[in-house]
């Protein structure tokens, strides 16, 4: 006979608190920090806390964001998109070249489909020819900044049609249209992860391969659908930024791949999959963005600004590691 | 448990304090003036940044200087310009990396009544107008350049190009006019490349050509970086005298290149006196006097090593020594 | 109740006489080894089939077989008579057939809903119906009877094992599979727990489903299988109604192929002094004031129920947690431990009740892993020895009669084999202080004997044993003195002379029958 009963329900009640200050603890803790960061930037400078500002954070945004939160998809699943910059650059140069040759919508249409292209060949090399997602989407990110770089031959795209890049500065009811870009993206990805099958089994191959493979879900297809959505997300933000500087730059988003990570890992996403909310990421994207504007407006250096951006992030992981510990992370 | 949330909380109150500890916190006295610029160093922006600090500081404004680092970086830029604007600063003094994009926010300065001055280019955005600008015009350098090609080379000869950074339209107006003045004569350009402004990727490019064109007779430079980079490859491969290097801008690397007998023709621009020009220029519209002409053209002095010592450079060089 | 019934499209209409499933000489190879060598089986409606046999028989190679992972190299599989080629597990499902393996197939951040519909997601075309995943949960987890105790909306990840299965035994209801495989399921299980299953299962099966129960656990095999069928060496070496079996030696002497010896070694007589105590040892809100002591050459054991501590206690002990009071004596002296490695350097080692999670790496080989803790011995000049490494892991294989490659990874090993290189690797670090915590849990019968003579040689060459185990039987078969551990107290001392199986339940239950609240105890058991 053998000698183990449960415990009394009673022990059971007293754990549910900690439960639930552990799943959402992440949630709640972000943002917190951002609106004492945005006290103590108010404080710290004049102008700080001014629509104009405001706007300009949420300009600045925009398209990180967009990029941020499609790379959610790519970590949820367990992997890594570090070709979200290149994919920026080359929509910037398709997206103009086609703009000025064949009009605006044209050229929408085949940015979009350079983010789903792109996409689609990172997911099929990381599922099909098996390469680490780190790996494959490092190797894309330098084959296509090299693309272009070539179709481009090095310099700017101009000519952008004037109905588009006056888009950046736009504004519906006050709000920046760029702004109401990434929040429209936020809505989709929201409805994507929550709403739909994909989304659901996004979170189940990224929480326990192993268990979705064996429940008949499609893990390929799942994890190429992922790199599509996060090669879709990226182009909107090479929109975005194309918008604002009235021209196709081969060199656009070069340090989108490290921001994207950071906001999605302060964003409570965790890099080992399955877990983690958009929501979370668009309060990352918020505190990168707010921390840049803000030293930018106490002039702090750009060099030092980029080793505080870095040891936020290790702080806001550790913060994570102690307050959620790693065998959570694991999933025990 | 509990303590773990005090201790998150506090943790987020540390860096909370460590990011306002690392703020700078700025004393709203004088008139403050912006500067955005695509790069802070180097043997250009350095004078020119020099010329302007010093000016505003005799005047009595207050300097904010933001670089991008680099030519690239041109979305970087226009958010610096727009954190700029938003700071209500006085006037700003600029050098768009690439005219076309910065259109929106010159407006949106312009909508704010700040005034937008060119400093060292002519003009800050491609379809809106600077209230003012001090510049040596591009072509000019250009037409100086083609001067002192035929004068180094009066039988012809062949020449190969170091055009500067990709995209960069002050360095491709300088090519163009360059090229224009040479155009049906007996001087060749045998080999052309950008590169990015740095001097020892400016030296890999010049030993390229050097291996290439054993026999090449001049080397160009877009400016000082791209010329001493040349110059210096011509040293390395004992070429000093046989190779022929031909630039613009004369900084203090390029000073030494032309004392050691490895730079040769330089058409030097006054950063410093445009930096200042530019400075005087926003004062006179920030306070409201009349221009009496909106675009400054400052005058270039070609340097050769018959010249070097009797020229006077405190136009063109910011005092030994001195960082933005 | 309305439970599974073979009603809709996807599953397989129940026909009298053909069974529902015909496996018919199975033959499987992986590198260096036939897995199965012409297996023939035949699952029928409405029955509990088990199938028994020793680690490395073929169970499990059958199993991945039947649920769609792995491809027979020869032989059919068929279906209601029907031949059918299973390509990839999702055919499997759709044929009716849903495998639960002994690692519970659960996505610990997706909520008890999304995982009982994992991959069969409710809702119109591309979109989720929460709500509907939601109300169809409910009703399923009421039909098992646990409605009121799993909320569908809770994380996966915080429920229990034996929760944790029920969900994985809901995903079969919901998908009207008519055939459930089952791979050791109630080895992670308490015996209440298990019972319930058990009745589940009988349920079910009145009901037509057609279970495949893979266990070691001849006696409950016995309980409910109606009929069994015995692997050895890849081979089918019966198939036999329930009936006609009489007894769980007669099924071991079926497995093993031969008569089995006495299962417990006889005791180890020389004791000598006390060499480890510990005294007040306490951990906030986990076990508290706990004392007791080993000596050279007993065997000590410590029984209770889950969530008792002791598994808590063994770490404390070991230095993987923080006790925030009490000391530790060897050898008489006191010593502090702050982390494994002063454990270790101390002579104490510590086998966790996970070995592949927290005793093995099990990418790195066999051999790699024994010496990990004493790669010094296997250096020269402070670089690692390869051929130091062999010797010294080859060494210790043989000694403890380790049957496997030493140089494959640790992960093909079957469990026995994989205890043997964790227990490799605590006696290599010279350990006189031995901390088993459930050695022999997921181990087949041969392999148990033997772990047993190996803690009985350990404590004759003069270490001290320390036992914590949930087979009851298993420690009055093997320890000198048994602890019975509740609420994070310990509540009873016997000695060999007192063993009594009533009294030692008594003190593991002390604290689920006294009127005052224990110190809260952690679930983590």
């Amino acid at each position: 006979m053998t000698l183990s009963t449960r415990t009394l329900s009673s022990d059971e009640n007293r754990v549910k608190p900690l439960a639930f200050l552990q799943r959402y603890g992440r949630e709640i803790g972000l943002p917190i920090i951002v609106l004492l960061m945005v006290i103590v930037f108010s404080i710290n400078s004049a102008v700080f806390l001014s629509l104009p500002n405001f706007r300009n954070i949420g300009v600045s945004a925009a398209a990180l964001a967009a990029v941020s939160f499609g790379q959610t998809f790519a970590i949820l699943t367990a992997g890594l998109d570090l070709s979200v910059g290149a994919i920026v650059a080359l929509v910037s140069i398709v997206g103009a070249l086609v703009m000025r040759e064949h009009g605006v919508v044209a050229g929408l249409a085949a940015s979009l489909a350079t983010g789903v292209a792109v996409g689609l060949v990172n997911g099929l090399v990381i599922t099909r020819f098996k390469v680490f997602p780190f790996i494959a989407t490092l190797a894309m990110m330098s084959i296509v900044s090299g693309l272009a770089l070539s179709l481009s031959g090095g310099v700017a795209v101009t000519g952008v049609p004037e109905a588009f890049s006056s888009l950046a500065y736009a504004r519906t009811l006050g709000v920046p249209i760029p702004v109401v870009i990434a929040v429209a993206v936020l809505a989709a990805c929201i409805v994507v992860l929550r709403y739909t099958k994909l989304g659901r089994r996004i979170y189940a191959v990224g929480g326990n391969e192993e268990a979705a493979r064996l429940s008949g879900i499609p893990i390929g297809a799942v994890k190429i659908a992922a790199y599509v959505l996060s090669g879709v997300c990226a182009a909107v933000g090479s929109l975005i930024l194309t918008a604002r500087v009235a021209s196709g730059q081969p060199s656009l988003g070069v340090t989108l791949p490290l921001e994207s990570v950071a906001a999605v890992v302060l964003g409570g996403v965790s890099l080992f999959g399955g877990r983690g909310s958009v929501v979370g990421v668009a309060f990352g994207v918020l505190f990168i963005s707010i921390l840049s504007n803000g030293l930018n407006l106490l002039n702090v250096p750009s060099y030092t600004q980029m080793m505080v951006i870095g040891g936020a992030l290790i702080l806001a992981v550790s913060l994570d590691q102690i307050f959620i510990g790693t065998k959570a992370g694991k999933g025990n | 448990m509990q303590s773990h949330v005090v201790q998150k909380t506090r943790l987020a109150m540390l860096a909370a304090a460590c990011v306002a500890l690392m703020a700078a916190s700025p004393a709203h006295a004088a008139d403050k003036i912006g500067v955005s610029m695509p790069n802070i160093k180097g043997p250009w922006f350095t004078p020119v940044l020099f010329g302007i600090s010093d000016e505003a500081k005799k005047l009595g404004y207050e300097v904010t200087i933001l670089d991008a680092g680099g030519y690239a970086n041109v979305d970087k830029q226009v958010s610096q310009f727009s954190n700029l604007v938003v700071q209500k600063v006085s006037a700003i003094l600029m050098d768009p990396a690439n005219p076309a994009s910065f259109n929106g926010v010159v407006r949106e300065a312009k909508g704010e009544k700040i005034p937008v001055i060119g400093a060292g280019s002519p003009i800050v955005a491609s379809n809106v107008d600077a209230d003012a600008a001090a510049s040596s015009s591009h072509c000019s350098i250009g037409h100086e350049l083609a001067k002192g090609a035929k004068t180094l080379l009066p039988n012809g000869g062949t020449i190969a190009v170091l055009a500067g950074p990709p995209g960069a339209f002050w360095a491709s107006d300088r090519l163009r006019c360059f090229k224009e003045d040479l155009a049906g004569g007996n001087i060749k350009i045998v080999a052309e490349q950008t590169s990015e402004q740095d001097p020892a990727i400016a030296l890999s490019l010049a030993n390229d050509f050097l291996q290439r064109f054993p026999d090449v007779n001049v080397l160009y430079g877009a400016d000082d970086t791209y010329g001493v980079g040349a110059a210096r490859a011509a040293q390395g491969a004992q070429k000093c005298g046989k190779v022929k290097i031909l630039f613009a801008v004369l900084g203090e690397a390029a000073e030494e290149m032309m004392r050691a007998g490895c730079a040769d023709y330089v058409v030097a621009q006054q950063p410093v006196v445009i930096g200042r020009t530019a400075v005087q220029l926003m004062d006179a519209i920030v306070k409201g006097k009349p221009l009496a002409a909106k675009k400054v053209e400052v005058p270039l002095i070609p340097v050769t090593a018959a010249n070097l010592n009797s020229i006077n450079k405190t136009g063109m060089q910011a005092p030994k020594g001195w960082t933005p | 109740m309305p439970l599974v019934g073979p009603a809709s499209a996807t599953s397989v209409p129940a026909k009298d006489g053909i069974p529902l499933v015909t496996l018919n000489n199975l033959v499987k190879d992986f590198p260096g080894v036939r897995a199965l060598r012409g297996v023939s089986l035949d699952l029928r409606r409405g029955e509990v089939h088990a199938l028994v046999g020793e680690n490395g028989a073929g169970k499990s190679t059958l199993i991945r077989i039947l649920s769609g992972d792995v491809k027979p190299d020869s032989g059919s599989i068929k279906i209601e008579g029907q031949p059918t080629v299973f390509e990839r597990p999702r055919d499997a499902r759709q044929h009716g057939i849903v495998t639960i393996f002994q690692e519970l197939m659960i996505v610990p951040d997706l909520s008890v809903a999304e995982n009982i519909f994992l991959g069969n997601e409710p809702g119109p075309a591309l979109l989720y119906s929460r709500a509907k995943a939601a109300r169809k949960a409910a009703e399923v987890l009421a039909g098992l009877g646990v409605g009121s105790r799993i909320d569908p909306s809770e994380r996966a990840g915080n429920l229990s094992t034996a929760q944790r299965q029920l969900i994985e035994i809901a995903r079969a209801l919901v998908l009207r599979a008519p055939v459930i495989v089952m791979d050791e399921p109630t080895a992670a299980l308490s015996e209440n727990e298990a019972a319930a299953l058990r009745r589940l299962i009988v349920r079910m099966r009145a009901e037509g489903t057609c279970f495949l129960y893979v266990s070691h656990r001849l006696d409950e095999v016995m309980e409910i299988a109606d009929r069994m069928t015995v692997l050895r060496g890849g081979e089918r070496v019966a198939t036999k109604d329930a009936s006609k079996i009489k007894s769980t030696s007669e099924l071991i002497g079926l497995m093993v192929g031969r008569p089995m010896a006495e299962l417990f070694p006889l005791r180890n007589e020389k004791i000598g002094e006390v060499v480890f105590s510990v005294s007040g040892l306490t951990r906030h809100g986990v076990f508290t004031d706990i004392n007791f002591d080993a000596r050279a050459g007993e065997v000590v054991g410590f029984a209770g129920l889950v969530g008792a501590g002791r598994t808590e206690v063994m770490r404390a002990i070991f230095g993987a947690d923080r006790p925030d009071g009490g000391e530790i004596r060897k050898d008489g002296v006191v010593i502090t431990i702050r982390h494994p490695c002063d454990a270790i350097a101390r002579g104490i080692a510590y086998l966790p009740e996970d070995r592949k999670d927290q005793g093995l790496v099990l990418t790195m080989s066999g051999a790699e892993n024994v010496v990990m803790a004493s790669l010094d011995e296997c250096c020269v000049a402070g670089f690692v020895s390869k051929s130091a490494i062999r010797k010294t892991a080859r060494a210790i294989a043989d000694r403890l009669q380790f049957k496997g490659q030493l140089d494959a990874p640790a992960g093909v090993a079957s469990g026995g084999n994989q205890q043997k290189l964790v227990i490799g690797k605590s006696i290599l670090t010279g350990a006189k202080v031995l901390i088993f915590d459930e050695p022999t849990r997921g181990i087949d019968v041969g392999a148990k004997a033997e772990i047993y003579r190996l803690i009985h040689r350990l404590a004759s060459e003069g270490a001290a044993v320390i036992i914590v185990s949930s087979e009851l039987p298993e420690l009055m078969g093997i320890c000198h003195r048994i602890y019975a551990m509740s609420g994070g107290r310990i509540r009873d001392e016997l000695s060999l002379a007192e063993f009594d199986e009533k009294r030692i339940l008594e003190g593991a239950f002390a604290a689920h029958m006294a009127p005052q609240a224990s110190p809260r105890a952690v679930g983590a058991l």
